[in-house]
């Protein structure tokens, strides 16, 4: 009976230099902050952006089509 | 601060004592050298940071395989191309000098089948705990190992006087 085996996987090596880039997480971790301010926070800065935007188009509708209430004389008239 | 201990293990024991299971979880998933460091790179980032506590090595390490193919999973999804077999350092799509070797006839199978096969014949991981890893049923592990199997033989061929 045949017995076959998984050698090459088995002997898989790691390169010494990913496990030193590995070893070197604690370290980076302490020198950046973990958890950014919340005004820095990229759904916040995204959602401000967004309410920014909608006000403006809003605004910007309001003048050029919405405004019908002043009182311009026909031009017919 | 007291430094943060993985099942009485400290981060450096922990990378030095898993690296190898993680990485071969990697290569055998995503045959691609340089997807498979990132992952295996994310896989410790994901432990230093986002650890739970574990009851003991064999969590650990099913909790670290587990994270590994979920890693690699999201690479995949992410960057779906196609990659030539002999891109993996030390594996090719060729028959091993060693005849009974048949790790590239593992690899030449689809994505999803090979990490039943890994678990259960490298990292020799019960069905009962594949299916955990994995997030599936014990059942759906037993016919996926047997369909596995069928399939290496498929591609490992019948040369039956080996």
């Amino acid at each position: 009976m045949r017995k076959v085996n998984f050698n090459t996987l088995n002997n898989l090596t790691v390169p010494p230099e990913l496990i030193e880039k590995v070893l070197a997480i604690p370290a980076s971790s302490e020198n950046t902050p973990a958890i950014l301010p919340w005004y820095r926070r990229t759904k916040v800065l995204a959602t401000a952006a967004s309410i920014v935007l909608v006000v403006l188009a809003g605004i910007s509708v309001y003048f050029f089509f919405g405004n019908k209430n002043i009182p311009v004389r026909p031009s017919g008239s | 601060m007291a430094e943060k201990r993985y099942a009485g293990l400290s981060f450096e024991d922990a990378v030095q004592k898993y690296a190898k299971s993680v990485m071969t979880a990697c290569t055998v998933r995503l045959h691609n050298r340089p997807d498979a460091d990132d992952c295996f790179q994310n896989t410790f980032f994901k432990l230093y940071h986002h650890a739970p506590d574990f009851a003991d090595e064999n969590h650990l390490k099913a909790w670290l395989l587990r994270v590994a193919i979920n890693e690699c999973k999201k690479v995949l999804r992410d960057n779906r191309r196609l990659i030539p077999l002999g891109s993996v350092r030390g594996i090719s799509d060729a028959p091993a000098d060693d005849r009974y070797d048949i790790s590239w006839a593992l690899m030449r199978l689809e994505e999803k089948y090979r990490d039943v096969l890994y678990l259960y014949y490298i990292e020799r991981y019960k069905v009962d705990e594949i299916a955990d890893i994995l997030g599936s049923k014990p059942n759906t592990v037993k016919s996926l190992l047997m369909r596995d199997r069928a399939r290496l033989k498929e591609i490992y061929g019948g040369d039956d006087d080996a």
